[in-house]
Parts: C-alpha cells; structure tokens; sequence
C-alpha cells in the first residue's frame, strides 16, 4: 500500500483528536456558565503530591464512601433506576436477581450535587465523627435529562448538575445486633463523575502548590501568619482556600479563582 | 487466495524470507537425495542452479534482509524481543518525565507536547523505514509513536477537565491500523485492532452510549465486530502483507468464540429479554456448530490459524461441559481422568483421518 495516504491519515488523526478535545472544552466555558459555586478544601480535596509529581490538582469530593455505608437506598431506589432506564423488572428478592443486575451495564447519566443542603445536614446527623472536615456536597438526583433536573433544582449557586456513571445493585442491610442480613433491596450505586480531578491552570495554583507540598506560603498567597509568609514555618497553619468553580454546557467544570478562605 | 506464487517476484520481507527459507530447505533436501543416490545433477546444472540461488539471496538480503542462516533467525528473533522490551522502557520513561514536569509548563506547552510527540515519532519512523530494511528501529519507534498518542489524550483530557470518552479508543485503533499498513507491521495492526474490540466491549445497550464501565457487561457486543473482523481479509487483499489476514482471522475468531463461552455460562449478560437458561442453551450450541464448521473451514483452506483457535474452542466448550455434567459428583481424579481419555479418543479420532488423508492426500 502506498505510504503517504496512510501517514497522512495518522497524521490527521494525532492531530484531530486533540483537537476536538479542546474545542469541547472552549465550547463548555464559553457563553452563561451554567452553574458557579464556591466550594472549599472540604468539597475540593488537593490530591497528595508524589514523588513524580510538584504541583496541585484538586479532587472534587462528594461523599462517595458514604454510599457504602447507608442502610437505605434513599433517593437512589428502583424506582429511580428505572427512570434512569435500568431493566428493573425483576425482584430483588429473586434467587437470580443479584446476577441479573451485576451484569447490567453501568449508565452516563446527570447527577445533581447540592452544597450544604438538607442531604449534607441528614449525614451529619446519622455520622457525626468527622463533621467538620466532610465535605458539603452530596448526590441528591439524578436524570437522563439535563434540562429537566436542573428545572428539579434551580439553584445554580448551590446545586451542580454533573454528568456521573451510575448502576444498579441488589443490596442487604447487615444488622450487627441479630447479626442478620435484611432481604435484599435494590438500589443504585453512583461510581464515578466523568470529571473528578480538576487541574488547576498555573497562574492561579500557587496557593494550592504551596499548601499540596507542604511549604511556606509563597508571599501575597494569603498567609495569616507572618512566619508562613516569610517562610520559616511549615503549612500547618496555612489557612483554608475557597474555589470559584463553573460549569458550562457541558457540565464540565473549571476553576476560575483560589482565594483564601476566610 | 492471497498468497503470492512461490515463483513470482517477492514484494514484502515475509515474502522474501519465505523464498529464503524455502531455497535453504530445498539445498539440504537435495543434498540428501544426492547422498541416497536418488538424484545426481550433472556439473552444469549444480553450477547453474548455486549460481541463481546465491545470486538470488544476495538479491534478497539488500532489497529486504532476510535471515540466511539459523543463526540470523535467532538474532532476530532476539532483536524483536528487545524492540518491544525498548518500546515499553521508553514509552514508561516519556510517561513518568512527563508527569515530573507537567506542572511546570504552560497550558499551551502541554498540549503542544501531547500533539507533537506522535508526530515527531512518526517522522522518525519514516526516516528509520529508509535507512533500514528490517524495521525493527521502525517498529519500536512505532510503538512509542502509539504509546505517545494514547497516553497524550487522557493527559489533554485532564488538562482541559473535559470527560474523556471511549471514542478514543476509536481514534487509537485508526492511528495504530494506518502506521501498521503504512510499515508493515503487524504489532501495530494487532494493537489497532485490540483497541476496536475495546470500543466495541464499551457498547452499553443497542441504543445507549458506549461507556468505560460498560465494557464486557455485553458481551454480544463483540459479536458485529469479530464478524466484521473476519470479513476483512475476505474482502481486501494483502498481497504485499501476507502475515496481516491470520491475524485478522485469529482476533476476529477469538471475538467470536470468548464471548459465546461467556454467554454460555451467563445468560444474563445478554441483550435478549429471554430465560437466561434459555440463552445459556443457546449459545452453547451454538459455540459447538461454530466451533466445528470453523475447524472444518480451516481444514478445507488450508489456514492453520483457523484450524487452531477453533479447535481450541471446541475443545475448550467441550471440557466446560464436562465439568457442567460431572465435577460435582465425581471425585477429582475420575474427572481428570475421563477428560483424558476425552483427549486421547480425539487424537486416536484425528489420527484415523490423518492416514485416510495420508492414503488419499488427493
């Protein structure tokens, strides 16, 4: 075969696809954003430096371990699954059901995440250990129309609409007092947001540089301590940061500020 | 048919050291029928025939540098161990001094980095490609060229917070498919072609999106593609890449058979709204049919790959069976044992017809 039209399309391809990559994401920050919050360390989490890596990315955490240790299905029952087109048509309590369901391919859908609502407050009351320092933000609904969830909830300072991959599960409480199992339910099981980690453009993250490698905070960073500042001591008691984030059309978020938080 | 006639020019190095190798075995078996005083050649004719084979290899080995000697074809079989040992070095080295210093560069030095890398590579290829005739140079800057663009997408995915989709698996197939007909190489073709089964795994349900998740949660959705796979060869030709259509043949056969076995055992990853023992049933016999006309297909086309990875199947259909109907009673010893004598009733079996061919080679 002859080699110039086949490098030509590999060429086009190499070439094409980041493209199209970063013409989607022109495309999500341009126009209305169509939410913006303010979310701190708790809700945006600096992932752990590692010896490869010396900057900050943030993680965006919405009280994932949480599902696995809630009893009840809650908002996320079979009753939402089949909504979300999930084949739910067999019983949970069937012998066959738990095969039924594991092998049902996960979905992409729109999950609704509200900061510091009433589903923030409830897990503060059924797990007080480590109140202060779990982040806000919680699944609270989820929809295969964008549109119609947002119409759900309108708030776009407190509610973000996001695009998660959720699926079904036949789930069991465990009773450790009888030490029985509940008849199994079924429930749904958010597995991940399509964007979770959240790269911080150079020019705004030398706070969250600092903070994520443990050092002094650079100058101007926002330091409450003058030893911070002038770097003798360590981060310790560098103060919490506040993120400005925005999504757009498609739901993709970004960073558009680091600031102290007060 | 897509192989050349053994007297017809060579246009690829398979083809070459095919002609290599089969001049090699035609001077020792001469030398053994002239040591049996069978055949004696007369002195112009020894002289002749050595002069067009030295004449001819030497041909070969600069147009396409073939392995003359048993020795060669040991270096390099050791020279594409080391290729493909390099590659996954380097490409691990891009990665990890790419990951040190990431932070470190500006936005638009990124993403230059992550478009220009597999460019770059494949320039090198192409220069590599005209200074050397094994392509192992090429082959290995290849590699790295695939590695470079696959690992660079997610990388711009992340850099942008854009949701990276399965469709990348699309865009990796067509780049390692073009380079690997471009060169030659079938490494490449074979990556291509694992990354198009990926995508197709990814497949979440007739009408759904294809989903990173989703993948293998149905498995009839490698079906179309194994099919289509296997149609490949039948429909082009590759006489200037003979080594490239049993390697279409063996992935598209190995999407076909894997996925039966699955659904065989579990009924309930199908897309059909039946019983799952209904399914179950259905696939197993269809996977014996399958099995069995693949075998006989292979046989008729003299396509040793075919012959292989369905015989494999049946035999492998054959003995999940077997532990269907009897691990659950029959002691462990019993159970080997009866796969055993399985195993020796089909070679007893396939050496009956190997005589009556053998009789009858017609």
């Amino acid at each position: 075969m002859r080699r110039a039209p086949l490098l030509a399309v590999a060429a086009a391809v190499a070439i094409g696809a980041p493209l199209f990559l970063a013409v989607s994401s022109a495309r999500n920050r341009s126009g209305e954003p169509e939410a913006e919050v303010v979310l701190t360390g708790r809700e945006l989490r600096l992932v752990p430096v590692g010896e490869g890596r010396r900057w900050a990315v943030l993680r965006l955490d919405w009280n994932q371990d949480l599902q696995w240790t809630q009893q009840e299905p809650g908002w996320f029952d079979g009753e939402k699954l089949a909504t979300l087109g999930f084949d739910t048509r067999l019983p949970a309590s069937d012998s066959r059901a738990s095969g039924f369901y594991a092998w049902q391919p996960a979905r992409e859908v729109f999950l609704a995440l509200e900061l510091d609502g009433e589903a923030a407050r409830a897990a503060d009351r059924a797990n007080p250990e480590g109140v202060a320092s779990r982040s806000r933000l919680h699944p609270v609904d989820a929809a295969l129309d964008a549109r119609a969830l947002r119409a759900r909830h309108p708030d776009r300072h407190r509610v973000l609409v996001v695009r998660a991959v959720v699926a079904a599960e036949c789930f069991a409480r465990w009773d450790r007092e009888t030490r029985k199992a509940s008849p199994p339910f079924l429930r749904g099981r958010i597995q991940r947001l399509l964007v979770e980690e959240i790269q911080v453009p150079k020019e705004k993250r030398a706070l969250l540089d600092a903070i994520a490698s443990g050092e002094a905070l650079p100058t101007g960073a926002g330091a409450t301590i003058p030893e911070a500042a002038a770097g003798t001591r360590a981060s310790a008691e560098a103060p919490r940061y506040g993120v400005v984030l925005r999504t757009g059309p498609r739901l993709e978020p970004w960073v558009v500020e680091v600031r102290r938080h007060p | 048919m897509t192989e050349s006639s053994p007297g017809a020019p060579a246009t690829s190095r398979e083809e070459a050291q095919q002609r290599a190798d089969r001049i090699g075995a035609f001077r020792e078996e001469l030398a053994a029928v002239e040591g049996e005083g069978v055949l004696l050649l007369t002195k112009e004719q020894r002289v002749a025939l050595e002069r067009h084979h030295t004449a001819l290899l030497e041909q070969l080995a600069r147009a396409f540098d073939v392995d003359r000697t048993a020795r060669q074809k040991r270096l390099s079989a050791g020279m594409k161990v080391a290729t493909l040992l390099g590659a996954l070095a380097l490409a691990a080295a891009l990665y990890t001094f790419l990951y040190r210093f990431w932070g470190g560069m500006p936005v638009a030095l990124q993403a230059g980095v992550v478009v220009a890398a597999p460019l770059f590579l494949v320039a090198g290829m192409e220069l590599a490609a005209r200074r050397e005739k094994t392509l192992y140079v090429t082959l290995l800057l290849g590699l790295l060229a695939g590695a470079s663009f696959a690992i660079g997408l997610p990388v711009l995915a992340g850099l942008f917070n854009t949701a990276f989709p399965p469709a990348a698996l699309l865009a990796w197939a067509a780049f390692c498919g073009a380079l690997a007909y471009a060169y030659g190489l079938r490494l490449l073709l074979v990556a291509a072609i694992l990354f198009g089964l990926g995508f197709a795994g990814t497949l979440a349900g007739p009408t759904h999106l294809c989903i990173w998740e989703a993948f293998g949660h149905r498995p009839e959705a490698f079906l179309p593609a194994g099919a289509l796979l296997l149609s490949v060869p039948a429909l082009a030709t590759h006489r200037a890449l003979p080594g490239f259509p049993p390697a279409w043949r063996t992935l598209g056969l190995l999407s076909l058979f894997l996925p039966i076995l699955i659904l065989g055992r579990a009924g309930s990853a199908s897309f059909l709204r039946l019983a799952p023992g209904t399914i179950e049933a259905v696939y197993q016999l269809l996977g014996f049919v399958l099995a069995a006309l693949a075998v006989w297909l292979g046989v008729r086309s003299a396509r040793p790959e075919v012959t292989n990875v369905s015989g494999g199947a049946f035999v492998a259909y054959l003995y999940v069976k077997f532990y269907d109907w009897w691990w659950a009673f029959l002691p462990r010893w019993v159970f080997f044992l009866l796969l055993g004598l399985v195993a020796v009733a089909l070679l007893l079996l396939l050496r009956r017809f190997h005589s009556h061919s053998r009789r009858s080679p017609a």
